[in-house]
């Protein structure tokens, strides 16, 4: 397996730092151009956020058939190397020759022999929050991180494993693949240049104090949501509410739920307004009796492509669109929700009863937690990274709020801009 | 179909009168959400901050609603644009005095502190005016502090009665103009439609009434305790309000001393009843003053910035207090050199004060007790203050 813990001297033309669509797609675009390539993702598992998604928008079709075809091209093609756990811990050199430090963290599990029989998962007694679920279900401490993984191998958790006190796992294991002793390794790749693909995490929703996410179950985000809706989610696939797994009957989607608000994230997020649109379909689909409500401030679905997806959805007289900001949301009875607005185009304050809320939140950058140990690299005044850096190029969420069909064509870019710099 | 007819140069002046942030909004109507005071049916204040973008001058001149607003400043926390519904309010009310202003030019020197010089210049001259009259400066007793003995009590009390003549002249036309420009001549709705539940039928038991209810929430500043993100607005405005009304009293206490107890050297002892009262007062304004001062100064972005026309009145009242106090003590030291020049530049703020209520951010408590009056008439606002909740259920 290519996915391995290397030695000895390390080098290729390209460095992409992130697994997900932006760092798959430049990976695999340098690579099939003849380009050998190192993708390092901190994930025991590539296919970052897209992974967790149930359906693209506007299409309504499922992330995973791409991302299959994606995993397929990686394994046949030896050109591209992949590191999972792992992270860029020191950078140093120019363009045409830089020097990567890259921790790689132990997964405790040989890459090797795993066959994922799961064997280890019926003996581990210990509990942890999945957070591939955003937490809404639990894993044992030996995990598979969800049923499509790509590599296909489990994992431990080593914040709650109790380790050689336990050990259970290594006994129940037939193929001697766990080794409770791994330690992390730091190993130095030589590149010519590299690519940043770190992503983005959902805007952190508890810091919205009014919107009652934390306080009540029955609010929750829109990535919780696509895990809802995911057959591989916590639900098997069905959309009930937290508190009581009721179907809800009523929902309503609460837009720029963080974003395009100096007080959290001033830029738009870009996709909310269709993620919404699109899941507020999965709900129409699964619950016929459903009425959904949109409350926003503008739509925004620039382009055709899109433009005529909201067409589409408000063709539907059960998803109704409310101009209005959701700036309160109370608690109503048996668990429901009274999202508090003012519909701007009647001039009236609503009061509007659901059973469980969507917040729409919006995309930070990785990058403004995680700092690169890249001193050459510009981020602007919301920790994007900027594209001026010589031999340093940055695709999809890093650079910006982005769809995953623009953030594949950036990682194209990124790929150009790479082979540019590594062909000199 | 409505014509829309923006005054360009409305918007330029509520730029400048305390509304600069306007254009940021964005219209998502946070702020009629978060607004504790705000109706259920046409909230406030996302309305007018697009009025005041499209420069609807006649909409919002005639919108009483913008007296509903406290300045509690939530809208303003939560705006996600820093578009400062709060601050922009503040800016129409001041335009508010200006435009119902009588006559309007005087009013127009409130309107920015380019005109400062002039309307600092005009009480002085007055006054030096006054001094000229025979009689009126006289020869002070540097031994014992009497005022009295410096300018003539009844000099002070004919000046006075003309100024208080001018002042209730004017703002009764002022008064006039706005209860004509809200409505209150006409046959208002009664029926106020509210939300999804129907209509609520307002029970009107006439003028008299509804004047008295409004006294009522201005008395118990019942609708400035809504206020959450700044609360201590109600503390402070009341020890104002009441420290002035103390001051008030005292006043008419120390008038009647002179006329119907024939005392003619008003120095009162400090145990006096009209002293005592008189000095609570000053110590409620000026402590209420300060904690307004102080949280605007230091924490600007919760409490909101003052405009020129908050600036001044605020200012002046606090020279008011202050050149009182002050006068006080160096009468009661002795120090007549200081207590009688204290005493002049004490006149020259009280005239300040009382001779530009109209214009100034004092004819707020005429404005917004004539809403107050319109919004209990026409039901925006209801008794008990707290809004009625209709919760729209979608099964």
């Amino acid at each position: 397996m290519r996915d391995s813990i290397p030695s000895g001297a390390l080098s290729g033309n390209i460095l992409v730092i992130g697994g997900g669509m932006a760092g798959l797609s430049a990976a695999l675009e340098a690579s099939e151009a003849g380009y050998d390539v190192y993708l390092i993702e901190k994930n025991p598992y590539l296919g970052g956020r897209v992974a967790q998604m149930y359906q693209y928008f506007p299409k309504l079709c499922p992330p995973y058939c791409g991302l299959e075809i994606i995993f397929r091209r990686i394994r046949t093609n030896p050109k591209i190397k992949y590191l999972t756990m792992s992270e860029v811990v020191d950078v140093s050199g120019e363009p045409g020759a830089f020097d990567v430090d890259v921790r790689i963290n132990p997964r405790y599990v040989d890459l090797e022999k795993c066959t994922a029989c799961g064997e280890c998962v019926k003996v581990c007694p210990v509990d942890r929050e999945n957070d591939f679920n955003y937490g809404m279900d639990k894993t044992k401490a030996i995990y598979l991180p969800h049923d499509l993984a790509f590599p296909m191998k489990y994992v431990i958790d080593d914040s709650v494993c109790k380790k050689l006190e336990c050990a259970k796992c290594v006994e129940a294991c037939s193929y001697d693949a766990i080794d409770l002793n791994m330690k992390p390794k730091t190993i130095r790749i030589k590149a010519e240049s590299i690519v940043i693909a770190t992503g983005w995490k959902p805007y952190d929703a508890t810091k919205l104090d009014d919107l009652g996410f934390g306080k009540y179950p029955n609010v929750i985000t829109n990535v919780m949501m696509e895990r809802l809706a995911a057959f591989n989610g916590p639900t098997k696939g069905r959309i009930l509410r937290p508190s009581d797994g009721k179907e809800p009957k009523t929902v309503a989607f609460v837009q720029c739920a963080g974003s395009r608000d100096e007080n959290h994230l001033p830029y738009c997020s870009a996709v909310c307004c269709l993620a919404s649109m699109k899941q507020a379909t999965y709900l129409r689909e699964q619950i016929p009796d459903s009425k959904v409500y949109i409350f926003y401030i503008d739509i925004r679905t620039p382009g055709g492509k899109f433009e005529d997806f909201y067409t589409k959805v408000s063709q539907d007289e059960n998803i109704v669109f409310v101009k209005g900001k959701v700036a309160k949301v109370e608690e109503g009875e048996d668990g429901n929700l009274i999202v508090v607005a003012e519909n701007a185009l009647t001039g009236e304050k609503t009061r509007t009863e659901v059973e469980m809320v969507v917040l729409a939140t919006g995309m930070q950058p990785e990058l403004s937690d995680v700092k690169l140990p890249i001193k050459e690299l510009k981020l602007d005044e919301y920790d994007f990274a900027t594209f001026d850096t010589p031999g340093i190029y940055a695709a999809g969420v890093a650079r910006g709020p982005a769809d995953v069909a623009s953030v594949v064509e950036q990682g194209t870019a990124a790929a150009l801009k790479g082979i540019q710099t590594a062909k000199r | 179909m409505t014509r829309v007819e923006p005054d360009v140069k409305f918007i330029k002046d509520l730029l400048k009168m305390g509304g600069a942030s306007l254009k940021k909004c964005f219209q998502c109507a946070t702020c009629s959400v978060v607004c504790p005071l705000s109706p259920d049916d046409d909230p406030f204040p996302r309305k007018e901050m697009i009025w005041a973008q499209w420069g609807l001058k006649d909409r919002l001149l005639k919108d009483p609603d913008i007296w509903l607003c406290h300045q509690c400043n939530d809208c303003s926390i939560s705006c996600p644009r820093g578009a400062k519904p709060g601050e922009v309010l503040n800016a129409v009310r001041n335009y508010v005095f200006y435009e119902f202003s009588t006559p309007k030019f005087i009013g127009k020197l409130f309107t920015s502190p380019m005109y400062l010089p002039v309307v600092l210049a005009i009480p002085l001259i007055l006054i030096f005016a006054v001094l000229q009259i025979p009689g009126v400066l006289k020869n002070p007793d540097m031994e014992h502090v009497i005022f009295g003995t410096f300018i003539n009590d009844l000099a002070i009390e004919i000046a006075g009665l003309t100024v208080g003549a001018y002042v209730i002249i004017v703002a009764l036309i002022s008064f006039y103009k706005y209860w004509k420009a809200i409505g209150m001549s006409q046959d208002l709705v009664f029926e106020v439609e509210r939300g999804v539940e129907g209509k609520t039928v307002q029970k009107i038991g006439g003028f008299l009434t509804e004047f008295w209810q409004a006294l009522l929430e201005i008395i118990k500043h019942s609708r400035f305790r809504e206020c959450t993100q700044n609360n201590y607005r109600y503390w402070a405005h009341l020890g104002v309000f009441y420290g002035f009304i103390l001051l008030a009293i005292s006043t008419a206490g120390a008038t009647i001393y002179m006329h119907g107890l024939g005392i003619h050297e008003l120095a009162l002892p400090i145990y006096d009843p009209v002293k005592l009262l008189g000095n609570l007062g000053f110590l409620l304004v000026f402590v209420g003053l300060s904690w307004i001062l102080y949280a605007r100064l230091s924490r600007s972005d919760v409490a909101g910035s003052p405009s020129y026309q908050d600036w001044f009145f605020i200012t002046d009242l606090y020279l008011v207090v202050i050149t009182g106090i002050l006068m006080e003590a160096s009468r009661f030291a002795g120090a007549a050199s200081i207590a009688y020049p204290l005493y002049l530049a004490h006149l020259y703020f009280v005239f300040m004060l009382i001779a530009y209520a109209p214009y100034s951010k004092f004819a707020h408590l005429m404005y917004r007790g004539l809403a107050y009056v319109w919004a209990k008439k026409t039901g925006r606002m209801p008794e008990p203050p707290q809004q009625v909740q209709s919760v729209q259920r979608e099964t």
